[in-house]
């Protein structure tokens, strides 16, 4: 592993490393050797539309879009190699800045020619930067992680408490935004943004790389955040514009005029057009779609496990697209607060019995076997700093040990074993693991009482329900803890769901789990000077946690994807897990 | 007297024979009914039935019935109509499937048909206001779209047998109170009604001991005709995760666990589709027979001439 000293020595020559690759992709194609061609389709099919499409709240999949969208001061780029993938380089900004003050201020210089896709074409500017970050806590849609910028940034936490207030209409908003600022958000002259943080942030760097805070065009305010008219007006400073937007039916993308390669060190824009048409739930249907050549890839789905065994007979399918994305996917949350079975899931000892119960050999074997999962025992994974694999609850082939769960249950004080709520997301995959891992707690002496319903109402009415935390309408929960980007990114796997400093109010830390010892070791890291210190409180908070055993993690491994025989350059982008759609391009 | 009640009860013996010599001629009532039979027989021998395959019907067989990349296994010699998306043996979760659907089906008939007998009666014998508010609390049952109430009660309550078939009952007993009411309506001015009116006899009595006697024939084929109608009901819940929870196997929860392994598992798709088809079939067959057999001259009404 490289230490985090090193990391840092050979940060400019990672940079220099990502452009040449950027560069290399673009003139040598992984798949062949051969001239790219501009021109053509990108077609994927999607289950659904994007949940959000706010680059501000935007998760997942609809960063597949933003790439071609929306330009971020910097960006992650695309490479098969992690190391380089996970560490930001300069899109909007000329380059990544150097850490001022002790490692409080950052100043971002903007790309001259790089233009707003408006009629006529306008420069983006310092302003619009600010723009971006200051629509992260709109009272409408705000970002999905506010701890990333709220306490870091100056003033930004006096900001977004009166931004709350405001009353969530467009033109509310935009007053506020014209006659309020964040004391850490200055822009010094027309292209220079000056950030000054709170404390030093060693991953402030990768958070600036999300598209959450991208420049935003001042039109964008005249719009409600994700509203329909939002999504369909869209300013665009990517290589593509919204072209047209019917929202659950299909999104196209066409070229942006006023995009200028010469600006832009990530994207190439081969492809005349990008077309995702959303709607079929089937990922065994969107497959033998792809094999046919009616379309080019996955939009948010990815390989069923049925079709994965025939595909994977072929290892060297040049189509085949396997890459680890460093989430741990399934793991089951555990209840803590619930008061079923005389609160026995407030035990430390019932909760490590349900570690050893937990039969992780199962559920690989449905999620595709050991091909492409393996079982994970701990929070962080191997792509993410901080990681070093323990496994504090072994069982024989990962294959759970029933005895040592009975045991530890009867000295807990339960030897009858115990009765479980298990509520979890209905349909897909995730129903496949719940029935996997069921017969096997049952041996141990855990009965599972199986509570599948519609993924939005396991979140909003169970886990993320204070009432049906503290009543027990579950006691087991299932979901994934993945890593917003590979890298430095121990904040995003940890804080969410392990942060017990302001439990009460958290949105994700469903059971208010609080170790005061994990909250200082997550503090420590936060506001390290150096990755290497925050690398190290985040090694020791992972095992804390562990040892307090609020979680059973599951398994972790590759997603598997496919391409049509006629795309090329088609590495996959680690920030949302899809081919890069600028680098793309269609062989005729 | 005696001799009145002699000639009665011979002519009731005589007509049920004629009606049973009706169906036994019918070779579609033998069929359904043969069917119909021996999926009782599965679902009343359940356990003895899957203690002989010797495979429980929520026990996975990780290293028998599914490959190391999780693919199931198609019918071969040790799961004979195959396994299922994670490794259980089909045939076992099959027959506690057939268990499910008699069960669930038979009580929410048994349920539906007697309250909606209950109101029915009521409703055509008091008539008025009595009427008029039943009528209005049928309608608006009617008018209730089945799924969103489904997914509303189990987001309250959880999925259970309970709220599924609660669920089921609320909307059939609709149709057939109204058709008992109608029914009643019309009996109520019958000769036979006033006569035992004017002996004296109470409401009660004329309702259920000369009003519900003779419709018991049409409200028998309308109740035969609702457990298909309950079948597709309780499949449609379970497929979509309304219905009884997992682990228990029941016909539309199997296809609904294997719909995405329809390319390369055909069985676990197949198997429980027919056996839901054939149930359904054979009921409405049953049903269309026991109207034949029971009121020819309405079979008649409906047949090409």
């Amino acid at each position: 592993m490289i230490s985090t000293s090193s990391r840092r020595s050979v940060a400019p020559l990672r940079t220099a490393c990502a452009l040449v690759t950027a560069l290399a992709c673009a003139t040598l194609p992984g798949t062949a050797a051969m001239a790219q061609q501009s021109g053509g389709t990108l077609e994927l099919v999607g289950a659904g539309d994007v949940a959000s499409f706010d680059p501000a709240s935007a998760r997942s999949a609809a960063l597949f879009l933003h790439r071609g969208l929306t330009r971020t001061l910097l960006a992650f780029p695309t490479s098969d190699d992690p190391a380089i993938a996970g560490t930001p380089v300069a899109d909007l900004a000329e380059s990544v800045p150097v850490a001022e003050e002790g490692g409080k201020v950052y100043r971002f210089k903007i790309r001259e020619g790089a233009m707003w896709g408006t009629d006529p074409a306008r420069q983006i500017t310092a302003a619009d930067a600010v723009r971006g970050f200051e629509r992260l806590c709109n009272p409408v849609r705000g970002t999905y992680a506010p701890s990333y910028y709220i306490g870091i940034i100056e003033g930004f936490e006096a900001f977004c408490d009166g931004f709350r207030q405001v009353e969530p209409t467009a033109e509310a908003m935009k007053a506020y935004m014209d006659e309020n600022d964040a004391s850490g958000l200055v822009a010094e002259d027309e292209l220079t943004l000056r950030i000054t943080l709170e404390t030093p942030t060693p991953d402030f760097l990768s958070i600036v790389a999300l598209p959450s805070s991208a420049p935003m065009a001042e039109e964008m305010l005249d719009y409600l955040p994700d509203s329909p008219d939002f999504r369909r007006n869209y300013v665009s400073s990517g290589p593509y514009q919204v072209a047209d937007y019917v929202l659950n039916e299909y999104v196209h993308l066409e070229r942006n005029p006023a995009w200028d390669p010469a600006s832009d060190p990530l994207r190439k824009g081969y492809v005349d057009a990008i077309e995702v048409a959303f709607g079929t739930p089937d990922a065994g249907k969107t497959q033998r779609m792809i094999e046919s050549a009616d379309i080019d890839g996955y939009f948010d789905l990815s390989i069923a496990t049925a079709d994965l065994t025939r595909i994977m007979a072929n290892p060297d399918d040049p189509q085949l697209k396997q890459f680890t994305d460093g989430a741990v996917n399934p793991a089951l949350i555990i209840n803590i607060k619930s008061p079923n079975n005389d609160g026995a899931l407030a035990n430390p000892l019932v909760r490590k019995a349900i570690n050893y119960a937990a039969n992780k050999a199962a559920v690989v074997q449905v999620g595709g076997g050991p091909n492409v999962k393996i079982p994970a025992h701990q929070i962080l994974s191997p792509l993410v700093d901080g990681f070093e694999e323990f496994n504090l609850y072994p069982t024989p082939d990962n294959a759970g040990d029933p005895e040592k769960a009975r045991a530890l249950l009867a000295e807990a004080g339960y030897p009858q074993g115990i009765d479980l709520k298990f509520s979890y997301s209905a349909g897909g995959r995730y129903e496949l693991y719940a029935a996997a891992l069921q017969a096997d707690m049952a041996k141990a002496g855990i009965n599972l009482i199986m509570q599948p319903a519609p993924s939005r109402t396991v979140y909003s009415q169970m886990y993320q329900n204070p009432r049906a935390v503290e009543n027990g309408a579950w006691d087991l929960g299932m979901r994934s803890i993945s890593p917003d980007w590979i890298g430095n990114s121990a904040r995003t796997m940890i804080v969410p769901l392990f942060d017990g400093s302001a439990c009460e109010t958290s949105a994700t830390n469903w059971t208010c789990y609080n170790n005061p010892e994990v909250n200082a070791l997550i503090q420590t890291a936060l506001t390290a000077e150096s990755g290497d210190v925050a690398a190290e409180a985040w090694r020791k908070a992972d095992r804390l946690i562990m040892e307090d055993a609020p979680i059973v993690p599951l398994i972790s491994g590759k997603i598997s994807l496919y391409v049509s025989e006629r795309l090329r350059n088609t590495t996959i982008n680690l920030l949302f897990n899809n081919v890069d759609p600028t680098l793309v391009w269609i062989e005729e | 007297m005696s001799t009145q009640s002699t000639s009665q009860s011979a002519s009731l013996v005589s007509g049920r024979h004629r009606v049973l010599k009706r169906l036994l001629r019918d070779k579609v009532f033998v069929m359904a009914a043969s069917f119909i039979a021996v999926l009782f027989l599965v679902a009343i021998f359940a356990p003895l039935l899957i203690e002989l395959i010797g495979h429980g019907p929520n026990e996975p067989f990780r290293e028998t019935g599914l490959t190391a990349g999780g693919v199931p296994l198609p019918p071969n010699g040790e799961f004979l109509l195959g396994t299922d998306v994670i490794g259980r043996d089909l045939l076992s979760r099959l027959i506690v499937g057939a268990r499910v659907t008699v069960f669930v089906s038979m009580t929410c008939a048994i349920l539906s048909v007697t309250i909606g007998v209950i109101i029915g009666l009521i409703a055509g014998y008091r008539g008025g206001i009595v009427d008029l508010l039943l009528a209005g609390f049928i309608d608006m049952v009617l008018g209730l779209p089945l799924l969103v109430t489904a997914i509303a009660l189990v987001s309250v309550y959880g999925a259970s047998f309970t709220v599924m078939i609660g669920t089921i009952v609320f909307f059939t007993w609709g149709p057939i109170g109204r058709i008992v009411r109608n029914l009643v309506v019309a009996a109520k001015s019958a000769e036979y009604v006033q006569a035992a009116r004017v002996l004296g006899a109470s409401d009660t009595r004329i309702m259920l001991r000369e009003i519900l006697p003779n419709i018991a024939g049409q409200v028998l084929i309308y109740a035969s005709l609702l457990i298909p109608q309950v079948i597709v009901m309780e499949a449609s819940l379970s497929f979509l995760g309304l219905g009884v929870p997992p682990p228990t196997a029941t016909w539309g929860g199997i296809i609904s666990e294997n719909q995405l392994n329809y390319a390369v598992a055909w069985w676990s798709i197949l198997f429980p589709s027919f056996a839901l088809l054939a149930a359904t079939l054979a009921f409405n067959l049953l049903g269309d027979s026991l109207r034949d057999a029971l009121d020819p001259s309405a079979a008649n009404k409906g047949r090409v001439k």
